[in-house]
């Protein structure tokens, strides 16, 4: 049996309590809209998976059978289905791990600030095929350990890891004029 | 823990032990705690997490929270009067249907027996086919149905 610490909460949304609902709302949409903007690098797109994802919490919280798996897992794998929908529909082609995107590169002259340094790296997120950007999201952002992870993903904890070294190393590569930027948020980029 | 490994861990899931997988956890701090090449490879993957982290997305506004809210399905009117209820509501129900049907009957049969006697008279006096005089009373009774059911 899996402990969740959303059971209760469920429970209750299921039998209609406006309180519990309120406090799972809390307690999960900003998560599910980080998720959803750094999947689709668009706010108000990720503003509708957040509510898209409400709604079918809404529907399943009566019949939720806890032990099989968390909530939480559970609604990231809902949201991440969710943002591969929309992003197959923009592209108008099934999910491909061959599919990044040109990076526009950095301006070696430029000065970063915090806000660039911010884009910059949101940028190159968005570039990584998105298979890889949804592991490192669920991984790094959400804080997911791997098994959640995996489980969200539906892959292997194995095929989580190859997807979260390829991502990382890709990022890495894409970042480097930024490198000793993160600490700080103010450095002159390198060539 | 060979450093292979730990390089592989840091490579996956960056600096930060949280991130690691837990069955590995202690052994890959140990192994950075005690070898000066493993402690700098993992200042290495936090470089890299410091970066990430330097990209954080906006709250969600409160306009966003109310209006996922307002699309969760109302509760049925039962369940606002009686919340505490749900386990008994099946006998509740039937109970009630019971009691409405019994009324019911028994309203209808006081009204047909006063109808038939009102159709006596009116045939007799007028001369009026059953049908204009039984129209009524028939949708009437269908409905008193549909209301027990």
């Amino acid at each position: 049996m899996v402990e969740d610490p959303d059971a209760g909460l469920v429970a209750l949304t299921g039998q209609g309590d406006a309180e519990a609902a309120s406090r799972l709302v809390a307690r999960h949409l900003p998560r599910m809209t980080a998720l959803a903007r750094r999947m689709l690098g668009d706010s108000a797109e990720a503003e509708d998976v957040a509510q898209d994802v409400f709604l079918k919490v809404w529907t399943q919280a009566k019949r939720w059978k806890p032990g099989a798996a968390k909530f939480e897992t559970w609604l990231h794998r809902v949201a991440i289905n969710a943002c591969y929908d929309r992003l197959r529909k923009k592209r108008g082609v099934p999910l491909d791990e061959t599919d990044e995107r040109a990076d526009p590169g950095p301006d070696p002259e430029q000065t970063l600030g915090n806000v660039q340094v911010s884009q910059a790296v949101d940028a190159a997120l968005q570039t990584l095929p998105e298979r890889q950007r949804a592991a490192i999201t669920l991984c790094h952002y959400q804080g997911l350990g791997n098994i959640e992870a995996a489980a969200a993903l539906e892959i292997s904890v194995e095929a989580l890891e190859s997807l979260l070294s390829r991502g990382r190393r890709a990022l890495k590569e894409k970042l480097r004029h930024l490198s000793g930027a993160g600490a700080t948020g103010h450095r002159t980029a390198q060539a | 823990m060979k450093i292979e490994r730990l390089a592989e861990i840091l490579d996956a899931y960056g600096g930060d032990p949280l991130r690691w997988p837990e069955a590995e956890r202690l052994a890959a701090q140990g192994l950075a705690a005690r070898d000066p090449r493993a402690a700098a490879m993992v200042a290495e993957a936090e470089a890299l997490d410091a970066l990430f982290d330097a990209a954080p997305v906006e709250a969600p506004s409160a306009a966003l929270m109310a209006r996922v809210l307002a699309r969760r399905p109302r509760p049925s009117l039962w369940r606002e009067i009686f919340p505490e209820m749900s386990a008994w509501r099946p006998a509740v129900g039937f109970a009630l249907a019971l009691v409405v049907g019994v009324g019911v009957q028994s309203a209808a049969a006081d009204r047909l027996g006063l109808t038939m006697e009102d159709e006596t008279e009116i045939s007799s006096e007028e001369g009026a086919s059953n049908t204009d005089v039984l129209g009524p009373l028939g949708s009437g009774e269908t409905i008193y149905e549909e209301d027990v059911l």
